[in-house]
């Protein structure tokens, strides 16, 4: 089996087309972390604290404090919903932040992990999906495949040597890349002589391993796919649909897309939790009488944690794999 | 008691389309013994790269048995795979490798070392353009380079499917010169082709099928003993020596030299026109070829199939050789 695994990765150093993903998958996240430093930068201690003072005295101001008072007022009419705290919101959303007086944008670890990180993450999943689907439609596409079963017959091996190299391959590049995306964040704060805030560089480091770990499943399922369907193009057809249909098939379908919608799992599981939004039902905001079991739905806000994101993908990945690998074994061989 | 390297029983293989249902082997019997080269001949669609598909596996048949070394296919072929090297229907090898990459990777897989690869490299001619891209091969360099993947496994049973295709004259000959030379060395060769002349020069036995069906099996020489033969007189009267033969029942067909005469017995035309007073100058008999043989077989199996066609009763396995 490691003989085969290992013929696999030979074969997919030496395919072309694998090999300039594999590249992009390390560029990209590269180029994007250069330009995420270009655009931001950290903020020293000092400059920060002048921000928050200049943040404090404009809180001061009858107007902020009038907004505000409006706003707890009547939290409804400003989008504050039934279930949240319109203390924390109102003051979230009115009152003058510190970030707004700095003369530039600020560098923000924390922050960049629901954003350029975020991005990063999945921009490398897509390009594993495209190096899985890729790596293994060339082999359908020449005719190959009969080939090297010829040499080893076992279906099951041969499927298994592929998937393991292709998972490892994308898996371990896209973990390069997403390390290296984090590391050009710090290096700024490092150049910069800023202060890394505790713990950020290593959440970071952990987003990007989280988001290297889907991006090795995302590898693994373009690879399965492509094995059941025997054609990129197909395979790749077939995602793009899902992908468009699916999500407003799902939005339209489930007043909660949660447990349903691919990218909220894909999300949840490279950000550890995540927050989306739902539409609340009707009896939340005509004025209705809401009880308190009701007041539940009526939060905008809904949390997909992290454990059922994993739950949700392995399920998912899961069955494509078994009916990938049942399809291999039983059909004939072109 | 022969050894078998392959044998097929009730082999059927059924292809379910937009067409409906076509049966592309039906009911196959199909035993090649150990040693020496085997023709696989059929007219193109008979079922012969089917056959050999489901023999090594990558496709399943509807129906029968297959044994390879006396091993149940595809049961246990891994067992016995790495006995067997084979080139189905056209070379398939990743074309933007070189066809030194596609060896090695497939050397490799079975933990073969590179000498294997050198070695069959220079078997098959390939040495000096084994570095180059597999796409910028021709077509006979392709054939070239699947024969040499069959050689890397050392394989005691290669089956080689048209391998001659698209080789020039010279290219034609060395192939056959070393499926020959394979077949002296004790490797069992079952060689799919439609050149009958190139069958005919290297097979020891062979299997003839048409329409899926096995129509003949045997060794070379007796398959063309087989149905009609025929010898050829020379005389100084043919007309007359004709007269005699046709009045003892014997059917004679005047020709450049002499006559030709349908019959398996060269005696009695000796003693026919021996009897008559008549004296020939020269008895040869005209040994018939596989092309002839292949040709008759095969048009027997239309002609059946038509009949078949015309009468709605008829048993779909009939006329099995």
């Amino acid at each position: 089996m490691i003989r085969l695994i290992g013929v696999e990765l030979t074969r997919a150093r030496w395919r072309r087309a694998v090999l300039v993903l594999l590249i992009t998958m390390i560029v990209a996240p590269v180029g994007l972390g250069v330009i995420t430093i270009l655009d931001q930068q950290p903020a020293s201690a000092d400059a920060y604290a002048q921000a928050e003072a200049k943040a404090a005295k404009e809180a001061e101001r009858p107007r902020v404090k009038k907004e505000i008072a409006a706003c707890l007022a009547d939290p409804e009419g400003y989008g504050v919903g039934p279930a949240d705290d319109p203390e924390v919101l109102c003051e979230e959303w009115y009152a003058p932040q510190p970030e707004w007086y700095l003369d530039y944008n600020a560098l923000d670890l924390d922050a960049a992990r629901g954003d350029a990180g975020l991005a990063v993450a999945v921009i490398v999943a897509l390009l594993a999906l495209l190096v899985g689907t890729t790596f293994i439609g060339h082999d359908w596409n020449t005719g190959s495949m009969s080939n090297q079963l010829i040499f080893e017959s076992r279906r099951g091996r041969v499927w298994a040597a592929k998937a393991v190299a292709v998972t490892l391959v994308t898996g371990v590049i896209a973990l390069v890349g997403t390390s290296l995306f984090w590391l050009i964040l710090a290096a700024r704060f490092w150049s910069a002589d800023a202060e890394i805030p505790d713990g950020a560089l290593l959440d970071g480091l952990q987003h990007g391993w989280r988001g290297a770990a889907v991006a090795g499943f995302a590898g693994l399922i373009g690879f399965a796919l492509t094995m059941l369907s025997r054609s990129t193009v197909f395979t790749l057809g077939v995602l793009f649909g899902v992908a468009v249909a699916g999500s407003i098939l799902i939005n339209l379908l489930f007043d909660d897309p949660g447990p349903i919608d691919p990218s909220i799992n894909v999300a949840a599981v490279i950000n550890h939790d995540w927050d989306y939004y739902v539409q609340t039902p009707e009896y939340c905001w005509d004025g209705s009488e809401v009880t308190e079991d009701m007041q539940a739905d009526c939060s905008e806000e809904r949390t997909r944690d992290f454990g059922d994101g994993v739950l949700y993908l392995g399920v998912l990945g899961g069955a494509i794999c078994a009916a990938s690998v049942l399809s291999y074994r039983r059909r004939d061989v072109p | 008691m022969t050894d078998y390297v392959i044998e097929t029983t009730g082999l059927r293989k059924e292809f379910r389309g937009r067409r409906g249902l076509r049966v592309a082997v039906d009911n196959l019997d199909l035993a090649v013994p150990a040693g020496g080269v085997h023709g696989f001949l059929g007219p193109n669609g008979s079922g012969k790269t089917t056959t050999i598909r489901m023999l090594l596996g990558l496709a399943r048949a509807t129906q029968g048995t297959m044994r390879l070394f006396g091993e149940p296919v595809p049961h246990r072929l891994p067992a016995v795979i790495d006995r067997v090297g084979a080139v189905v229907e056209s070379p398939k090898f990743s074309p933007n490798f070189s066809g030194r990459h596609n060896l090695l990777l497939l050397a490799r897989s079975i933990g073969a070392p590179t000498t294997r690869v050198d070695a069959a490299v220079e078997t098959v001619g390939l040495t000096g353009r084994d570095r180059d891209r597999y796409k910028s091969y021709s077509l006979g360099m392709k054939q070239r380079l699947a024969i040499a993947a069959t050689l890397l496994k050392d394989p005691q049973l290669l089956i080689l499917d048209e391998p001659t295709n698209g080789l020039d004259p010279a290219g034609i000959r060395e192939i056959r010169d070393t499926i020959r030379d394979l077949g002296e060395r004790g490797v069992t060769v079952l060689l799919s082709s439609h050149i009958l002349a190139e069958v005919q020069q290297v097979c020891t036995s062979a299997t003839i099928i048409g329409n899926g069906r096995l129509l003949a099996s045997g060794k070379v020489a007796d398959l063309l003993d087989s149905g009609s033969t025929a010898y050829a007189v020379e005389i100084a009267d043919p007309a007359a020596a004709a007269r005699v033969l046709g009045a003892a029942g014997l059917t004679a067909t005047p020709t450049e030299t002499g006559l030709r005469v349908e019959t398996h017995d060269g005696a009695a035309v000796t003693r026919t026109l021996g009897e008559a007073g008549l004296w020939l100058t020269a008895l040869t008999p005209l040994r018939r070829d596989l092309e002839s043989v292949f040709l008759e077989l095969t048009a027997a199996d239309t002609l059946g199939n038509a009949a078949q066609a015309h009468d709605p009763g008829a048993d779909p396995r009939g006329g099995v050789a």
